[in-house]
């Protein structure tokens, strides 16, 4: 009876198991997807993490080049929380749980050695990579995958780029730049109609390799568009540590990328962030639909957007694109809402970042500074006394 | 054998949506004299390791005995300035809906399993009795995905009458006659 019990059990589980990863794989292409960079070092693909479901691609490194990974979520994934892994011949040699945008992942690192390298996106609670975790368990959740590759050392920024951009390629790449205080770095590139930009920075130590950690540096990231040029997305601390990230679809091309210190929200260089370096990975999309943004779509999710999608809610969405439809399921509810209030750009769900201390952030340093004065004064006169 | 099926079973749960709650009133009866106001909490219960996000509630009432007054959110979702808040009602239904802004991890601090939604205040129109019930639900979980409702309860309304004038005035005038013959024995 116990060895047909432990049959039965046995066979009870490897079924479940088999329809779940049946379920997972089903509209999957074989892995790993080969990643085909672009003449400037830049893939891109869109892929859905299901329950169960492990998703890996390939992608060719030379002894020594550069790899930047890192994940968006154009199309209602902020739910997805993953993790990822970049290992070469078994060997994991780069992990990431949520180093990229709200629980998204990514990874920058040095190839040891030439060959092919891995990067595997599961679930977070799947530290093992073997596919068990229940994320996207409900419904797939879609996610935009952009792989930067160059040999060392990376182009640099030609300054000065204030005013004037830096030319980059229609197919994206990967620039160094040095953000010093009062400085912006200003680059451009031509999208095509209906093209969306993915722009991530990633931090680098002196000798322009990826830093383990994310140091001390806090830039700002903007897009602009259309003449005079207007902001249509821009980021501060959605990055890993401090820095920044921006996924948005361009209204106009050409499209200026412009870095800048966290507190400098108008991008006119009054900061005092720096010198620090930087790589900065931007990768055109094919269709870019910023899920959420909705009065008016100008790249940033804030509370009036929420409340825009809370007063619609019980009517039909538009159709598939409604940016209001979070979940997709054609209709416009409180957990559109609800989703919709995680996208949000800046914490609290507000119009605009917090400000930053003064304008420079040595306010508080002056008034220390006085009240010293002060203090040193009195202690010589009661001496004196 | 135990072992297998347990570990079977944690991994089918660990892959299942979050649990199902219920959704209650407290008190579950209340009565009024007509004229006058009655109220009750609504409460959502069973959230387990869940967190309340928000909820759109229809709950339907006799518009000839009862008229909506007003509800008073709670403040388990983040209250005023940190939710959007909705109540209204129409021909026999009141609308409420609530969306919070507050990140997971901040609603879990502030709710445990149960979470009262606020109190509704009805107004009673007419004696009698009727019953306020939950027609439609829609409640998510701190990330916005649906938390099942396994089970809505109703609220029994009694409608009680307002004691006549002229019954006021009969039993004043008992008193005061009670009162005059008590006086005159007394001298």
């Amino acid at each position: 009876v116990t060895s047909r019990n432990i049959l039965r059990s046995a066979l009870a589980s490897a079924l479940a198991l088999a329809c779940a990863a049946h379920a997972a794989s089903a509209a999957e292409p074989p892995e790993p997807v080969a990643l085909v960079l672009g003449s400037t070092g830049i893939a891109t693909a869109e892929g859905e993490i299901d329950s169960l479901d492990v998703d890996r691609y390939a992608v060719s490194l030379g002894a020594g080049e550069l790899l930047f990974v890192a994940l968006f979520a154009p199309a209602g994934g902020t739910l997805l929380d993953t993790r990822i892994a970049v290992s070469q011949a078994g060997t994991v040699v780069a992990t990431d749980d949520d180093g990229g945008p709200r629980f998204l992942s990514r990874v920058a690192l040095q190839a040891g050695a030439a060959g092919s390298y891995e990067i595997a996106i599961t679930g977070f609670r799947d530290a093992g990579f073997t596919g068990a975790h229940p994320e996207g368990s409900g419904e797939a959740q879609a996610y935009t995958l952009v792989v930067g590759v160059d040999a060392p050392p990376l182009a640099a920024e030609a300054e000065p780029n204030d005013a004037a951009p830096n030319a980059l390629a229609a197919a994206g790449g990967i620039v160094r730049g040095t953000l010093a205080q009062l400085d912006v770095d200003r680059f451009s590139l031509p999208v095509a109609s209906g093209e969306g930009l993915a722009v991530s920075l990633f931090p680098l130590d002196a000798g322009g390799l990826p830093l383990a950690s994310p140091g001390i540096g806090d830039p700002r990231l903007g897009l602009f568009a259309g003449s005079p040029a207007a902001p249509f997305a821009q980021n501060d601390d959605g990055g890993p540590g401090l820095f920044a990230n921006a996924v948005a679809a361009a209204p106009g091309s050409p499209v200026e990328i412009a870095v800048t210190g966290f507190r400098d929200a108008g991008f006119a260089g009054v900061h005092a962030e720096g010198p620090f370096e930087y790589a900065l990975v931007a990768a055109p999309l094919a269709e870019v639909a910023l899920l959420c943004d909705v009065v008016p779509a100008t790249g940033v999710v804030d509370s009036l957007d929420v409340a825009a999608i809370f007063a619609a809610r019980n009517a039909p969405a538009s159709g598939p694109d409604d940016p209001r439809d979070a979940d997709g399921d054609g209709t416009i509810t409180v957990l559109d809402a609800s989703r919709c209030r995680l996208q949000c750009t800046h914490p609290g769900c507000t119009s605009a970042p917090r400000r930053a201390c003064g304008l420079l952030g040595i306010e508080p340093l002056a008034v220390y500074g006085i009240f010293a004065l002060l203090r040193r004064r009195r202690t010589r006169r009661l001496s004196e006394v | 054998v135990s072992k297998l099926w347990v570990l079977a079973l944690g991994f089918l749960l660990a892959a299942a949506p979050a649990g199902a709650v219920s959704i209650s009133f407290a008190p579950s009866s209340v009565s009024g004299v007509v004229g006058s106001e009655v109220s009750f909490d609504v409460v959502v219960s069973d959230l387990g390791s869940a967190t309340l996000g928000s909820y759109d509630l229809d709950l339907s009432f006799d518009p000839a005995q009862l008229a909506f007054v007003s509800f008073d959110f709670g403040t388990l979702l983040g209250g005023p300035g940190a939710s959007l808040q909705s109540a209204s009602a129409a021909g026999g239904v009141v609308d409420l809906a609530e969306v919070s802004l507050l990140l997971p991890p901040d609603l879990e601090a502030l709710q445990a399993d149960s979470v009262v939604l606020g109190t509704v205040r009805f107004t009673v129109l007419a004696e009698g009795e009727s019953d306020v019930t939950v027609t439609q639900s829609i409640v998510g979980d701190g990330l916005g995905a649906p938390l099942p409702v396994t089970s809505t309860g109703a609220v029994h309304v009694t409608g009680t009458p307002v004691p006549e004038p002229g019954s006021v005035a009969l039993v004043g005038l008992g008193l005061a006659l009670l009162g005059r013959g008590a006086r005159r024995r007394r001298r």
